[in-house]
């Protein structure tokens, strides 16, 4: 097993990391403002905060408690951008109740989430978060009504020449969506994917516990503060957190939502395979943003090692040593990590060695499943060789689909 | 044997065009509207077109037949500018949606239904031989702008005076000096409008000033300044609570001012100090001084009209902001020209 | 292993784009619940539905005239940099500020994006 290492933060992200939050307190104001008197290069910084989405954030805290310590025209770089944001986002958010209730106008179930919705749910102004897309979950089975009303609003669908109802189903479960001569793009989904993983979005337990959010004074239905936890964790650890934003999301969450329903949580996350994602989301909030948790929940991952050894590797882009980091594309290999069960991990490593995943051959410095995984492959190559011979097809993939989908 | 009620007594008035026919149960209803409207009392009027308004006797809110639908919604509860520096009622007041009827209850003291579309307004007070004469004229003051707003006629909380048919308007809560700016110019020979609520117009070319002429109420502190109301007899300068008051015509030789076009508005307010001062005021604050004084409208269609007709008075007049000093007797010294200036 | 602090420039660079891209498509009109009264190159706005009134300084006010659904915020920009003696970024600030401010208080309604 590796030895784990203690994995800082840059002295610029770090003031990043400080500033990322609607609460400071007193002692980290006092931290702020010291750090901001040492030499900084101003321009990483905003260029940080640009990537990480958390511009609005800085320049709160920044112009809220340290105006007289930062130089003027970084204040007013971060004012314009936030006030440029705040534009973009009304505009975005008028767009997104446009299309809902059109949707619903027609039919279709539809809950917006991420981007607009955060702003309005889980912010205290609107304004602190940064979004560009649209996002929308409808059921699988409305994929096709929900085109037609896109169609019919202006929409295109990018990447698809053709706008049949039947091609939008063959094509996967990618429905992306923009709106000529407008800032507007539109991703419809049912489900979170990624190469090795896979997440339903239109459970019925989701439309079940929708709520109402308000936006632009008009009501919409969007998730659960709890549904909304796991699928901000596992979004955020489906691009292995290089987005400080996205941590932002889970603290911000945390803080506005005191009283969540946490066996509620732990529950479907243990029933949904993606427990100690979502534990590996609120470590993160915790440690970076000092995201309030109760005691037993901190309890519930406190002896998680994997928990332990991965959170301070994320952001990646933040770290002093960004070598260390765990990067989007090594997400393979944190799922892998980080799957609920022993039985579980091994089916999956069983699938990448199948596949022959780069993971097997070139794992990330701190994956320490490396020798185990390695002599998986040795073993079962052979195994995968006899099956390609002497098997059918039919055969062998009844078998691959037992191996992936069982338990 | 059960005693017949009385069918209530019809009342008619006619506010610059506008007919009224007031139905009042009782003559202590009666009395306070009249006295109101006494320089608007009409023999007829033209029924077919005419405001109604109805005010019945309670003996307990229960009695008072109100119904609200499910789409009713609250929006005022307070005291309230109406109410403020009228006159000591300091009523507290719900003003409920409903529909277009507009509800105002006022608790212990009664409920008032208006309907400004159909032109109609019912008002219910509870045991109104136990209220002030002034309460129940409030009640229905309130109603009366609440409807003829809907007419085209607006009020505003001002003094207004005239002279040489140009008018001048004083917009000013209690305690900024309006009334007493008032009696200094109407004692140097300005004619009277309204003491407090004068009604405007907006006839094409331009908006105009109605006299609503109404007792003039005075603090102590005001007829301090005044030597004629300071000696005026008690049937002239009546005792009430917590001002006195009196009619103009008893103690001035004015009489009422006609229609007139309004040239000049003064902001006043008290200053520490032993002349007065006046200061132009941009047009855009002279709008927003007044519109709290105007502007208690629920009906955005009137609000909207009633908006434009104020705009369109302070783009016509000369606003200026009075500092008011302890000269207050050469008080037209300082006002008049400003009335023949805009007249040039 | 690319530079993080590449990637981020790049990132930094496009959203600069869109920043601009957002002046060019983003449209604004009144709203309807919005009464304006001009005055001596001032404007006082009446919003009836919560009769709360507001008062726009000069630049305020040709701002608020342009916006009646015809003209981007690009297109505004241009005609504030015409009428006044303003650096174009600041008058670009401004802008931006006020219609912020104009559409969280309900006078101003986004129309395109």
């Amino acid at each position: 097993m590796l030895m784990t290492r203690q994995v800082s933060l840059r002295p610029d992200a770090e003031l990043l990391v400080w500033c990322a939050r609607t609460l400071v307190t007193d002692e980290l104001r006092a931290r702020i403002r010291q750090r901001v008197q040492a030499p900084l290069d101003w321009a990483v910084i905003l260029d940080l905060a640009w990537y990480h989405g958390v511009g609005p954030l800085l320049h709160r805290n920044l112009s809220s408690f340290c105006s007289d310590l930062v130089p003027a025209e970084i204040l007013t770089q971060l004012y314009r951008r936030m006030q440029a944001g705040a534009l973009l986002n009304r505009v975005l958010v008028h767009e997104l109740v446009v299309l809902c209730e059109a949707l619903e106008a027609h039919g279709v179930p539809v809950m917006p989430i991420k981007g607009a919705t955060l702003a309005a749910a889980i912010y205290d102004d609107p304004a602190l978060r940064e979004f560009r897309d649209l996002d929308l979950i409808v059921p699988e089975g409305s994929i096709s009504e929900t085109q037609a009303v896109l169609l019919a609003l202006g929409y295109e669908r990018l990447g698809c020449s053709s706008d049949s109802g039947e091609r939008a189903q063959e094509d996967g479960p990618y429905y992306v969506f923009s709106k000529k001569r407008t800032l507007f793009r539109v991703d419809v989904q049912y489900v979170m994917t990624h190469p090795q993983f896979m997440f339903r979005l239109d459970r019925p337990e989701f439309w079940n516990c929708r709520r109402p959010v308000v936006l632009a004074n008009k009501i919409v239905q969007g998730l659960s503060p709890e549904d909304l936890l796991i699928v901000l964790c596992l979004h955020g650890s489906k691009h292995a957190w290089e987005e400080l934003k996205w941590i932002c999301d889970v603290a911000e969450l945390l803080r506005s939502h005191p009283h969540l329903d946490w066996d509620r949580i732990f529950l479907n996350a243990s029933l949904w395979r993606c427990r100690r994602l979502v534990c590996l989301g609120l470590s993160l909030a915790h440690l970076l943003l000092d995201a309030p948790l109760p005691e037993a929940v901190l309890a519930r991952f406190s002896t998680d090692s994997d928990v332990h050894v991965l959170s301070p590797r994320m952001p990646a882009t933040l770290l002093a040593d960004h070598y260390s980091g765990v990067k989007e594309s090594q997400v393979v290999a944190l799922h892998f990590s980080l799957k609920d069960s022993w039985w579980e991990r091994w089916k999956f490593g069983l699938m990448l060695c199948r596949d022959h995943h780069p993971l097997v051959m070139i794992p990330p410095v701190w994956f320490r499943w490396r020798t185990s995984l390695s002599w998986l492959a040795r073993c079962v190559s052979p195994l995968h060789w006899a099956m390609r011979r002497l098997l059918p097809s039919t055969i062998r993939g009844a078998i691959n689909r037992v191996v992936e989908h069982s338990g | 044997m059960t005693p017949v009620k009385k069918p209530p007594e019809a009342y008619l008035f006619s506010v610059y065009g506008v007919p009224i026919r007031y139905l009042a149960e009782l003559p202590l209803l009666a009395t306070p509207v009249n006295e109101l409207l006494r320089h608007f009392r009409r023999d007829s009027i033209d029924e077919s077109d005419a405001l109604t308004m109805c005010f019945r006797a309670v003996q307990r809110r229960t009695d008072i037949p109100l119904t609200l639908s499910s789409s009713a919604h609250r929006v005022f509860s307070g005291t309230g500018s109406a109410v403020e520096g009228r006159r000591g009622t300091g009523l507290p007041c719900e003003v409920i949606q409903d529909g277009s009827c507009l509800i105002a209850d006022f608790h212990h003291v009664g409920v008032l239904v208006m309907d400004g579309m159909k032109g109609r307004a019912e008002g219910y007070l509870i045991q109104p031989e136990t209220l002030p004469a002034n309460l129940i004229e409030y009640v229905f003051h309130l109603a009366l702008i609440e409807l003829l707003r809907h007419r085209g006629l607006y009020t505003i909380h001002a003094s207004a005076l005239e002279k040489h048919g140009r008018g001048i308007l004083i917009p000013a809560y209690s305690g900024c000096g309006k009334t007493t700016s008032f009696i200094a110019l109407l004692r140097s020979g300005y004619r009277y409008l309204s003491d407090d609520h004068p009604l405007i117009r907006d006839v094409g070319t331009h908006v105009e000033v109605l006299p609503f002429p109404i007792k003039i109420h005075v603090t102590d502190a005001t007829i301090a300044f005044f030597p004629e109301l300071l000696h005026a007899p008690h049937h002239i300068l009546q005792s009430g609570s917590p001002k006195r008051s009196f009619h103009a015509e008893d103690l001035y030789p004015t009489s009422v001012g006609d229609c007139c076009r309004p040239t000049v508005m003064l902001f006043p307010h008290v200053i520490d100090a032993p002349h007065s001062q006046i200061e132009l005021l941009p047009k855009s604050v002279a709008l927003q001084s007044l519109l709290p004084k105007a502007l208690l409208v629920y009906d955005p269609e009137v609000a909207r009209r009633e908006f434009q007709v104020l705009a369109k008075l302070v783009q016509q007049v000369a606003s200026y902001r009075l500092s008011f000093g302890r000269n207050i007797l050469d008080l037209p010294k300082l006002i008049t020209p400003l009335l023949e200036q805009k007249a040039c | 292993m690319s530079d993080p602090l590449q990637v981020t420039s790049r990132q930094a660079v496009s959203d600069r784009t869109t920043d601009r891209r957002i002046l060019d498509r983003v449209i604004l009109r009144h709203s309807h619940n919005v009464q304006g009264a001009g005055m001596e190159g001032e404007t006082v706005l009446l919003d009836v539905s919560t009769s709360r009134y507001y008062t726009l300084n000069r630049m305020g006010s040709v701002i608020w005239e342009y916006c009646t659904g015809q003209h981007t915020v690009s297109d505004i920009h241009g005609f504030l940099c015409d009428r006044f003696e303003v650096a174009p970024e600041q008058a670009l600030d401004d802008l931006v500020v006020l219609i912020n401010q104009l559409v969280e208080e309900g006078l101003l309604v986004v129309e395109g994006g």
